[in-house]
């Protein structure tokens, strides 16, 4: 079986190579921009930590963040949405709203890639939402469904997305394990070291208040441009760095915030996650 | 009117047979004629109007199913807990305990549940904090809560789905499947039929038979309208607002902001220690009061009014009636008087109402 899947992989990646080989060599004109002309793009969302990859629950090998602590990761999942993607003239195109939702959780990997449709063109900025805009998570119930049905997922202690509380989305979702991490109410009182973070609120369906929608730009032209046409699939391949929850523009120790749900904390925490999406390559 | 009723469901079951008999093939347009029928609020006259929610229109088979679900022990994690558990017809919908502890955990709840009554007119958020946008959200705070119902939500779609009763009633109200999202629309539908407005108050306000108020009472509504109104406003006795009541002074950020209402919603420091307005309808049957139902009798209330009031950067300025500082001041009379009023509003005929009681 093993075996099979190796040879599948080398078959895969060789097949690649000669796609790679065939399309630099042809001659490809950005086809005229179109909005009913529309092709396949992939944005993929390939979750790393700092230099190394995401393995859930790796006590043998913890990670370790710029203030030391060394921690585990046992759940990742957040929000990507409204997706947009602009040429080099300026041409920008905004993917149809109830097409534009996706929940990528670390561990199921078939997840890792939002799906959409754009029109044919040569793309040089990709601009996403990490969360679930204001004006969709104040829609009626009906016009939540797919991964922002409240249901699914499960309750808020297991995979589930959603506060009953204070009605909204948890955009990003993110716990684990530290030494670090007390023992006492501020910390986790049940002894299992268990650090969580659950950023979410999208700014009040009625008084302003704390906002944590974050937009996401990436520039694509330095790593390679999206060239989406329709006898091809085009993917843009980010690579995203959770250890940036911690050493990004807002750092803290997890010692200091091993808790942070429903406090604005979660503004500083947001903010670092501008920092977390680096553009890799783009496979098209 | 019974007669012509059941002849009605009769022939109306006899309709339907016929046409699953006759087309067995196509039988859906069959289905769609039969419903749902769309439903109007009553509003009693005294009461301001009542809006359509536009997103969940109320239908006679909508509110049927909600009924039902209400008093559905299968909405809980274990199956044994029910809304009507903690939000008893006989109590106005409220669990006469301070904080209950008949959640799935047996952990004693940090607030009080609160009454329900003219829900179709609280447009500013339930929970005590505001929390929820509407009913139809509101519903997924307590229904997933580990101690409240605990329930997984898909799971309860599964066990909703093995009753073909369920799988027919959510047919004729949503013309769909059975999903938590038609689940929580329907609980919503139901309550916002559960109007309270046939208290003897509001036959004295209507000039109906049976609604005649002694010396004692009109001079306690005289009181309440001077001194109360300001929050318990509007034939509905409450502004559906947010204010501070000064029964404490700090506000502790312990267990992820629950005492600091409003402000645990908003983040605006103005709304430290603020929650929403109960009405004062019924109030006779809704003790404890304040959201931690700290307060045993009215007498205690009205204490608290008189002369508990803590005054902190958001207490109320419109408890501040005693000559610039805080307090309510109120004679034995007075009291007495108030009291005597608060007992019109109490509405048997809502609490005995059988069309909102348990139809299991």
């Amino acid at each position: 079986m093993k075996i099979v899947e190796n040879n599948l992989r080398l078959t895969l990646l060789f097949s690649l190579f000669m796609l790679l080989a065939a399309c630099s060599k042809t001659d490809d004109p950005a086809p005229e921009f179109e909005e009913a002309n529309l092709a396949p793009l992939s944005v993929e969302f390939d979750n790393i930590v700092g230099d190394r990859t995401l393995t859930f629950n790796n006590t043998g090998s913890p990670y370790k963040n710029a203030a030391g602590e060394a921690f585990t990761i046992s759940r990742l999942q957040y929000f990507i949405s409204n997706i947009k993607v602009s040429t080099a003239d300026g041409k920008a195109y905004t993917v149809k709203q109830d097409s534009s939702y996706f929940l990528i959780k670390g561990d199921d990997k078939a997840t890792r890639f939002a799906k959409v449709k754009v029109p044919e063109g040569d793309y040089t900025k990709l601009t996403f939402t990490l969360g679930v805009d204001s004006l969709r998570s104040t829609m009626p119930i009906d016009k939540r469904t797919g991964v922002l049905d409240p249901a699914a997922g499960g309750g808020h202690d297991d995979g589930g997305m959603y506060w009953g509380w204070n009605s909204g989305y948890i955009f990003f979702k993110f716990e684990g394990n530290s030494n670090v991490v007390s023992d006492d109410a501020n910390g986790d009182p049940t002894g299992k070291k268990q650090m969580k973070y659950h950023v979410g609120f999208f700014g009040g369906y009625s008084a302003p208040t704390l906002n944590n929608i974050k937009v996401i730009t990436v520039d694509l032209s330095a790593a390679g441009i999206a060239k989406v046409r329709k006898d091809r699939q085009s993917n843009i391949h980010l690579f995203v760095d959770v250890m940036k929850v911690f050493n990004g523009k807002n750092s803290f120790r997890i010692a200091e915030h091993p808790n942070v749900m429903f406090d604005d904390f979660t503004a500083k925490i947001a903010t670092n996650f501008l920092e977390m999406f680096k553009h890799d390559h783009t496979e098209n | 009117m019974t007669a012509w009723c059941s002849n009605f469901r009769i022939t109306v079951f006899m309709l339907l047979l016929a046409g699953v008999a006759s087309c067995k093939k196509d039988n859906s347009a069959e289905e769609t004629d039969l419903g749902p029928h769309t439903v109007q609020l009553e509003v009693p006259g005294n009461f301001p109007a009542a809006q359509q929610d536009l997103d969940n229109p109320l239908t006679a088979e909508g509110i049927a199913l909600g009924r039902m679900l209400f008093y559905e022990v299968r909405l809980s994690g274990n199956n044994r807990i029910s809304c009507a558990s903690c939000h008893r017809q006989e109590l106005a919908f409220t669990d006469g305990v301070a904080l209950s502890t008949l959640g799935a955990s047996g952990k004693k709840l940090e607030r009080h549940a609160p009454a329900l009554f003219n829900l179709a007119w609280e447009k500013t958020g339930l929970f005590w904090d505001g929390g929820s946008k509407n009913l139809e959200s509101q519903a997924f705070g307590p229904l997933t809560s580990a101690d409240e119902m605990h329930q997984d939500l898909l799971v309860m779609e599964t066990e909703l789905k093995q009753i073909p009763m369920y799988v027919a009633l959510f047919k004729k109200a949503f013309g769909a499947d059975i999903t938590a999202a038609n689940v929580v629309k329907a609980l919503a539908q139901f309550q916002r039929t559960m109007i309270s407005g046939t208290s003897r108050y509001d036959k004295y306000k209507r000039a109906e038979s049976g609604g005649s108020l002694n010396a004692a009472e009109l001079l306690g509504m005289e009181l309440v309208n001077s001194k109360c109104k300001s929050c318990h406003s509007g034939e509905l006795f409450t502004d559906d607002g947010y204010h501070n009541n000064g029964i404490d002074s700090t506000f502790s950020d312990d267990l992820d902001g629950i005492f600091q209402g409003r402000f645990r919603v908003s983040f605006d420091p103005a709304d430290l220690g603020k929650f929403k307005t109960p009405s004062l309808r019924n109030v006779l049957l809704t003790a404890p009061y304040m959201h931690d139902g700290r307060f045993k009798t009215i007498d205690e209330v009205l204490d608290h009014y008189n002369s508990g009031i803590k005054a902190s950067p958001t207490t109320d300025r419109l408890l501040y009636q005693n000559q610039g500082t805080v307090g309510i001041p109120l004679s034995a009379t007075e009291r007495g008087a108030i009291i005597a009023f608060l007992n019109t509003l109490t509405d048997d005929e809502f609490i005995n109402n059988k069309k909102f009681n348990n139809p299991n």
